[in-house]
């Protein structure tokens, strides 16, 4: 698979301020809205949109089950609908890959894909979610989200002998990132002691260092690199997946520890890496934008993308490196940190990284070596990897 | 590069004694054999199943499906628009083989229909909207405008039923057709492949379930989807073509075959279409129509004609369409 | 999230909020290989599921998604095992969930440790340490038939 992106780009984004609660909007609304101004952003007129996809996460959290039927009414490109993409929180960039494919084939040209998530219409997010796992495992032990990468993280801070401390250092980095960015929901920075005091989630995942329930959208058009005027050209310039296993405890072994070092997510940035022609990516790769619902997540990306040595992410972060003014930023919008709405998280990251390469990121912009970024996105715990390079 | 059918399989049955996971990974083991393929040859999969008729999210079940090291993708929207998908990945040079699998049990929505919750909770759950309800409201619409006649109706349902009784092991399936099923697809590259049932184009059209235009005829709809074709509608039908509709309905079926022939890619009569049952009958949720492509496939043989279309309708009203039509190599 | 921030959120004035839900019925079907695991619980026995290629899977499942092959086989792991990985639980007293590899398993499984003091429940020295099945004096076959304990 080389330069199976080849042609493809994203002529257009958008996002809205992310918050914990939209109660003046509703689901449909939140995917008009930002529909329209992704659109404009592509310099298209509406009737221009000949595809849509929507990338929707489970929708027990929304209370409105096959959102499709509802909510694209009325969307651009809502009369070509394309089908809905679900693979839990990489559904924005699961919905790149088959949008870039649709322009690829040749048969469409400006190919939308939206996404949304209101976090606080369920009255309880674990209990949404609880709804969705197999109910006879489920007895075992409280397997969900957080527990499962605090699994991870124990396991980290063990084999690379790293402090709370330095774990520490990945929040503290992406809320003063956040601060810069007037779309994030958490705009105020926070000190590794306040970290590190904070409650205990699952020992050792901190309320702080896990991201909040947060309402937003998102929209991205796609379509041929050819159509985009020289300044604001972000061609797809290589993507990689891998889905991996459903037993995390299978991958938790030696031999096969894909769950505790992420060596999933390595396959899945080789793939990329293959089809963007990349050979080293520190030296290719001007910035990452990775999904990072808890630091550990982004820890693991980094090392997994091959941006450093494996257990160096966390001493590295806490010296000063991949920082918002560091040669290699990861996560300078902040990251899911500071603001996850799950079905649009894929998109926020393509958001924020075709904003950084195109110079119009204002105060969080960063200074990039290399006009390339990477965008990752992460279904299920930690299961399924998806990968994409950008190019401006 | 387009994309061809190498092989296909499906089960239905009015409910999976054992459970839906051992009929998948069954499903799909048939279906690489029918396309003498092995599963590492597989570079990509995707899932056509609905969390909540699952009762558990089914991404994160991908492995069912035989998705472990692969690129893959859950469309959960419709039959149609997770064979658009593959078909576009295999033309787009993303993958040379792409395994669509299917499935859903149906069967329990005849015990308890909670399909309420699709509708949006601010105009439409509050006047008791429900799939059932809003269709009925569509036949009755099509009947009072002379498209569709009772008889029209009760006629093409006794046909589909008893070729979807065939498939359902003898089991009679209800009214609404409610069943389990499990069906796949293998999609390789057209040049790889040699029994030469090609995709040769594909389209969507869509609309939502309270039609912002007013319509709620199908056939309108069909013929806006193969109109998106690329390649242009010849000049006069090939004769004999085949039509197959999968739709939520008979109601939709019939319009939905009347609109294929209306948009003049192949010649062939309402009486003669649907051979593979269509979806109606046996309706095991958005998976629903990779039965009839995979039945229509498995027995194709030198009589079938050689074009022909395949059309999904998704939806309670069949409001999300997409049109394929199928080329045999050589035609 | 905890209980006591979602209480004392106020509702936002001038907007009308709408109530509703949704009610599916669901008929979940158990893995039979599973149904054996908790019948073999039941006489304190912990039983994996063997691959034919000899991959042994605890709790065992009849697919290895590692071969998308059957599995019916089931043998005996464990008692002993080792730690991969945990995390604590915060509640009174705290849960340490622990990760374990039974001797001749070839997967890690959930379960709680017991028997550790609440002081030397936060320690990394968890991950890699040796420890063993314990059953109820009366196994009923669920999942609280069995928790782990630190030893050789």
């Amino acid at each position: 698979m080389t330069n199976s992106a080849g042609n493809s780009a994203v002529l257009g984004v958008a996002q809205l301020p992310m918050r914990t609660r939209l109660p003046e909007t509703t689901y449909a609304d939140l995917l008009g809205q930002a529909a329209s101004k992704a659109v404009a952003d592509a310099g298209l007129d509406l009737d221009q949109i000949d595809g849509l996809l929507l990338a929707q996460a489970p929708t027990t959290t929304l209370g409105v089950d096959e959102p499709q039927y509802w909510g694209i009414a009325g969307l651009p490109g809502a009369d070509k609908f394309l089908g809905r993409v679900h693979v839990a929180a990489a559904s924005g960039l699961t919905a790149l890959r088959l949008a870039a494919a649709h322009v690829k084939s040749g048969r469409l040209r400006n190919v939308l894909i939206v996404a949304a998530d209101l976090a606080d219409e369920a009255a309880s997010l674990r209990g949404a979610l609880g709804a969705m796992h197999d109910p006879f495992t489920s007895g075992q032990a409280p397997i969900n989200a957080i527990t499962a990468a605090a699994l991870q993280t124990s396991y980290y801070m063990a084999t690379h002998k790293a402090s709370e401390r330095t774990m520490a250092s990945v929040a503290v980095k992406n809320r003063g990132n956040g601060a810069l960015n007037p779309f994030a929901q958490l705009r105020k920075p926070v000190t590794v002691d306040e970290v590190i005091e904070s409650p205990v989630l699952s020992w050792p995942i901190r309320r702080l260092d896990s991201s909040p329930r947060t309402s937003g959208a998102a929209a991205i058009v796609v379509g041929r690199a050819g159509d985009v005027g020289p300044k604001r050209a972000v061609r797809i310039a290589g993507y990689g997946a891998f889905s991996g296993a459903r037993s995390i405890g299978a991958q938790m072994v030696p031999g096969a520890s894909s769950y505790l070092d992420g060596s999933d997510l390595t396959e899945a940035a080789r793939r990329a890496y293959a089809d963007a022609d990349i050979a080293d990516p520190t030296a290719e790769i001007g910035m990452a934008e990775v999904y990072a619902s808890f630091g550990i997540f982004e820890l693991l990306s980094i090392e997994g993308l091959g941006l450093c040595g494996s257990g160096e992410a966390a001493p590295r972060i806490a010296a000063g490196e991949f920082q918002r003014t560091a040669p290699l930023p990861v996560n300078p919008s902040g990251g899911a940190t500071c603001g996850n709405p799950i079905s649009a998280s894929g998109l926020v990251r393509i958001a924020e990284a075709v904003t950084q390469l195109r110079g119009e990121a204002g105060e969080r912009q960063v200074e990039l070596k290399a006009p390339r970024a990477i965008v990752t996105a992460t279904g299920g715990l930690f299961q399924t990897h998806e990968v994409g390079v950008l190019e401006a | 590069m387009k994309a061809a059918i190498a092989g296909g399989a499906y089960r239905i049955e009015r409910q999976f004694a054992a459970g839906m996971e051992p009929v998948i990974r069954q499903i799909v083991r048939a279906a690489l054999e029918t396309s003498r393929l092995s599963l590492a040859d597989i570079e990509m999969v995707v899932t056509v199943a609905s969390d909540t008729l699952d009762g558990m999210m089914v991404p994160v079940r991908a492995e069912l499906a035989g998705a472990l090291g692969k690129n893959y993708l859950n469309v959960p929207s419709s039959a149609g628009h997770a064979l658009s998908a593959a078909a576009a990945a295999i033309e787009a040079g993303d993958a040379k083989s792409v395994l669509v699998v299917g499935w859903g049990a149906a069967s329990k929505l005849a015990h308890a229909d909670g399909r309420a919750n699709q509708f949006d909770p601010f105009y439409m759950r509050p006047v008791g909207a429900t799939p059932e309800l809003i269709a009925a409201l569509q036949e009755r619409v099509l009947a009072s405008s002379g498209v569709l006649t009772e008889d029209d109706i009760a006629s093409f349902e006794a046909r589909m039923a008893n070729i979807a009784r065939e498939d359902a092991q003898g089991d009679a399936l209800g009214a609404h057709g409610f069943c389990d099923g499990v069906a796949a697809i293998v999609l390789r590259r057209a040049a790889d492949e040699t029994s030469g049932a090609i995709i040769a184009d594909h389209a969507t059209a869509s609309r939502s379930h309270n039609p912002l235009d007013g319509s709620f005829d199908p056939a309108g709809w069909v013929r806006e989807a193969l109109t998106g074709f690329a390649s242009a509608r010849p000049k006069k039908p090939l004769s004999q073509g085949f039509i197959e509709v999968s739709g939520p309905t008979s109601w939709a079926e019939l319009r939905g075959i009347a609109g294929a022939v209306e948009a003049g890619y192949v010649d062939c009569s309402a009486a003669s279409a649907n051979s593979t049952g269509g979806g109606a009958a046996a309706w095991f949720g958005p998976a629903t129509g990779i039965r009839a492509l995979a039945r229509l496939h498995g027995r194709m043989d030198r009589t079938t004609p050689d074009r022909g279309l395949f059309v999904d309708l998704a939806g309670p009203l069949g409001q999300h369409v997409t049109g394929m039509l199928i080329e045999r190599s050589g035609a | 999230m905890s209980a006591a921030r979602e209480r004392n959120r106020e509702e936002p004035q001038d907007i009308e909020f709408v109530d509703a839900g949704w009610r599916v019925a669901q008929r979940y079907h158990a893995d039979p290989l599973l149904l054996r695991f908790f019948d073999g619980l039941k006489s304190k026995q912990l039983l994996a599921g063997k691959s034919p290629a000899g991959r042994a899977i605890f709790p065992p499942a009849s697919l290895c998604e590692v071969t998308y092959s059957e599995v019916t086989e089931l043998v005996p792991v464990g008692p002993r095992g080792v730690i991969r990985t945990f995390t604590v639980l915060p509640a009174d007293p705290p849960k340490v969930i622990v990760f374990v590899q039974l001797d001749g398993a070839d997967t890690a499984s959930a379960g709680y440790l017991r028997g550790v003091w609440e002081k030397d429940m936060y320690s990394l020295d968890l991950i890699g340490a040796p420890c063993i099945a314990v059953f109820a004096d009366e196994p009923v076959g669920d999942w609280s038939d069995f928790w782990f304990e630190l030893g050789k």
